[in-house]
């Protein structure tokens, strides 16, 4: 059928009636042992992925690389199989075992096609449960990451990344640890085995199964990690010196061999229990928070300074902070921080127009649709909220909050929250006077 | 099975629907059939910058992301050796105002001299900052020229060279435009909770007015086969040595690079894989090691690379994958390791369709190899692979004469 006629190309053709965003709860299983489960069943593939939580973050920790090491090293030795014996059986069965570490928490995760997980179960059990943590396996991973760590001291993002957490944080605090070069010295297969007896324990842990697990596997699930799991005696060890007081102020890591300049500036700010945290959110968007924000049409739009800057805000359970991130052309780093410090002026004290309201209100309605899309992406959303003692109610509330912030909303929350003297400015790389 | 429906509009557009119904959210995808080896070879670097033109206004749209970004929605692009292509993901309800979007601008582009001198110099500072400045960074640059000499491979989609984006004129950039980006070298799939007939009716009414281009000429400089082993050596600010080598191998489409793909899986596809145990776990010689498929249309690139624990020499390092390149070329692989590569690969498919995009973005590969109902028989083909046609392609491949090695030493 030919075409005759044009349409009217000079008229978006858009429908603003969003659709509602349901958010199903998942079921809550309490196991046998106490444990809490909660399944999300849903998607069309039959696919299962489970995540077991524990409360065995870098807060814990004594000594810096402890958590991140017991972490990693669980699926490299347990009491059933060794470290070959694991990687050979989960490849065959086409399965992924991931494993992470925050400043609170320690994820093991595995991805598997729902046929084979029965047959795979066991070996994850036995990785959570009877880790060994072998000898050679500590020390090839000790030196892959101590020459990780000396690639990395060269790159103006993680010096960054690090030293800016301090500054928040606080020197000496759990919450704060900087790592340097000497801990990888110091720290011994002795140290990740007490941390693994006093943290690894199910009451100090919950699990998501998410995706179409068989009825097989579910029951296995319960009876592997709801019946033959069980806590020891062994106290779990409390977190001290979390935080103590924010730097504030500007600190310069000189490195002027450095082709860019990393720059960090932040503050601690309010939780997600806070009133004011939505708009909080929204007004991170507009300044940093989207390919179309100030920031980012200012730096790197308009003035090519850099490739990317965004603003973000990190929740933890002890803490929180906001925070804007770049890596700028080192000879423009004093231009990229008056620019930065011209953005977040015109954010307190010009109102922000409707149409670009509305802008950031779809555009973070489209977010949420896709967050959300899919069994995996709910359990992720989930866990991110769970830890906290919140579930998906938090959400929807978000939504209908940011969907009713108005420009006066805009400007008191950017006066309150962004105030520059309360802000850490940390340049890794050099500030050029003559510029 | 992916079920999907597919037309072809009076123009040559091919559109592709696939319905899924899990989802509110729907991915459009574009392949335009032009990647830098349609490049002339004293104007290399086109294709990768008119990627970043499409986003510079279309003739009735001043602006790509504001628009789409109102419609809750967000995009990408990417473009490689043979073809570019733009992806979009957004809410259900808004799926008109995507067609909007790329259809103005596969009708023609504002071709300001703005655009075009902001977009040179972003893709300037991309050249220095992903490719001249990052450690490690132009090992492309160096290893296509050595492993081809005439085919349009030799060169790197960023570019040959600064200077040849430097230069882009205008003109130029135009002449480019209306001869690649036309509805008859386009494939449009889409993919989410979406009827195929009101797809039509949409591609129709946005698409269907639109002139389709002259039909291209697409071949490309043979490159001769290669009977000597060739070498290059430079030095590099890098923490560590590394060493990267090259085999020609089989085009995309034809069964000799799923044996390829298999053999590349044993080598180092997982914690189990041969390369990873052998040399980074048992004889602790490299931090890294990777074999892979380069995956082009044409007759591509298998890879080793790695990197070089300190204390490993540059011989012992060749000597030890060479070792165990020797090994499979000689010793049938195992049948239970023969299965597992195979299953994962089984698995990773599975796993892809979970995500709506990825789904868009292969009924669209596809159908520009050959035909989109091929995706269903990709897992065929690698369960077809036996363990004597792995062991002779790689025996064909790794054969002697046929290495291109870059040595890349530490400065200092």
């Amino acid at each position: 059928m030919q075409q005759t006629t044009h349409p009217n190309r000079k008229i978006i053709p858009i429908n603003h009636k969003a659709e509602e965003l349901i958010l199903r709860k998942p079921e809550h299983i309490v196991m046998p042992n106490g444990i809490d489960l909660y399944l999300i069943e849903a998607g069309l593939e039959d696919v299962t992925r489970i995540d077991i939580i524990v409360g065995a973050g870098s807060v814990y920790q004594q000594k810096k690389l402890c958590a991140s090491f017991t972490n990693q090293l669980l699926k490299e030795g347990t009491k059933t199989y060794s470290s070959i014996q694991i990687a050979e059986k989960l490849d065959f069965y086409g399965a992924f075992l991931s494993a992470s570490v925050n400043k609170d928490k320690s994820v093991i995760t595995l991805f598997s096609l729902s046929k084979h997980l029965v047959k795979l179960l066991p070996l994850l059990k036995s990785i959570v449960t009877e880790a060994k943590f072998p000898t050679n396996e500590f020390r090839i991973h000790l030196d892959r990451n101590r020459q990780e760590y000396l690639v990395n001291s060269e790159k103006a993002r993680y010096i960054a990344s690090r030293e800016f957490n301090t500054l928040i944080f606080g020197k000496g605090t759990a919450y704060g640890q900087n790592l340097q070069i000497d801990d990888f010295d110091h720290i011994t297969i002795d140290d990740l085995k007490m941390f693994y007896k006093s943290l690894y324990q199910p009451k100090n842990s919950y699990i998501i199964v998410s995706g179409r697990p068989d009825n097989e596997s579910k029951q296995l699930i319960n009876k592997l990690f709801g019946e033959e799991w069980h806590s020891s005696d062994i106290k779990t060890i409390k977190p001290e010196n979390i935080i103590s007081s924010q730097f504030t102020g500007e600190k310069i890591i000189k490195k002027d061999k450095f082709l860019q300049s990393a720059i960090r500036i932040g503050k601690n700010t309010i939780t997600k229990f806070d009133d004011d945290y939505n708009k909080l959110l929204f007004t991170n968007t507009i300044l940093g928070g989207y390919f179309g924000s100030r920031l980012m049409s200012n730096l790197r739009e308009d003035k090519g300074m850099t490739y990317g800057i965004s603003s973000f805000v990190s929740n933890f359970l002890h803490g929180s902070y906001f925070a804007i991130a770049t890596e700028v052309n080192i000879e423009q780093t004093t231009a990229a921080l008056q620019e930065i410090k011209k953005e977040i002026n015109i954010l307190q004290n010009e109102k922000t127009d409707e149409d670009e309201i509305r802008l950031v209100k779809n555009y973070i309605y489209g977010t949420f649709l896709k967050n959300f899309d899919g069994a995996f992406a709910l359990a992720e959303m989930f866990q991110s909220v769970n830890d906290f003692g919140l579930d998906f109610d938090f959400f929807s509330k978000s939504l209908k909050e940011i969907m009713d912030i108005t420009a006066e909303d805009i400007l008191v929350t950017a006066q309150n929250h962004f105030d520059l003297n309360d802000m850490a400015t940390l340049v890794v790389g050099n500030i050029n006077e003559d510029i | 099975m992916i079920e999907f429906e597919k037309t072809t509009l009076d123009n040559g557009l091919k559109v592709i629907v696939h319905r899924d119904k899990s989802t509110p959210i729907v991915a459009m995808n574009i392949i335009y059939k032009v990647g830098s080896r349609d490049e002339s070879p004293d104007k290399t670097g086109f294709a990768h910058l008119f990627e970043h033109l499409m986003f510079g206004g279309s003739v009735n749209i001043p602006k790509y992301d504001e628009p789409l970004q109102n419609a809750g929605g967000e995009n990408n692009a990417f473009t490689n050796n043979d073809f570019t292509d733009y992806y979009l993901t957004l809410p259900k309800n808004n799926i008109e105002t995507a067609f909007w979007l790329e259809s103005d601008r596969m009708l023609s582009l504002a071709f300001s001299e703005k655009s075009l001198e902001v977009q040179r110099s972003v893709v300037i500072e991309e050249f220095k900052q992903n490719y001249l400045n990052q450690p490690y960074g132009d090992i492309y640059l160096l290893l296509k020229p050595l492993a081809f000499k005439k085919h349009p491979y030799r060169w790197n989609t960023i570019g040959k060279e600064i200077s040849h984006i430097e230069n882009a004129t205008m003109q130029d950039v135009k002449s480019f435009y209306n001869k690649f980006y036309n509805p008859n070298n386009a494939i449009l799939s889409i993919v989410g909770n979406v009827n195929p007939d009101e797809i039509y009716k949409l591609a129709e009414k946005w698409f269907g007015g639109i002139k389709s281009g002259d039909s291209i000429n697409k071949s490309y400089a043979e490159e001769p086969n290669q009977n000597m082993d060739r070498e290059l050596t430079v030095e590099r600010p890098v923490p560590q040595n590394a060493i990267y080598m090259a085999w020609h191998m089989d085009k995309r489409n034809s069964l000799g690079f799923y044996a390829a793909d298999l053999i590349s899986d044993i080598l180092s596809n997982g914690d189990s894989s041969r390369l990873y145990i052998r040399l980074v776990k048992e004889k602790i010689m490299f931090s890294d090691i990777n074999a892979y498929v380069s995956g082009d249309l044409d007759k591509g690139l298998f890879i080793v690379s790695g990197k070089l624990i300190n204390g490993t020499t540059v011989q012992e390092a060749e000597d030890a994958i060479d070792e165990e390149l020797n090994k499979i070329s000689v010793d049938l692989v195992s049948e239970e390791e023969l299965q597992k590569v195979k299953n994962k690969i089984e698995s990773g498919m599975i796993f892809s369709k979970l995500s709506i995009l990825n789904k868009a973005m292969n009924l669209g590969y596809y159908e520009m190899m050959e035909n989109a109902f091929l995706l269903e028989k990709e897992n065929e083909k690698y369960k077809s692979v036996s363990r004597q046609i792995l062991m002779q392609k790689a025996e064909e491949i790794f054969a002697s004469g046929k290495k291109n090695k870059l040595i890349y030493l530490a400065k200092n």
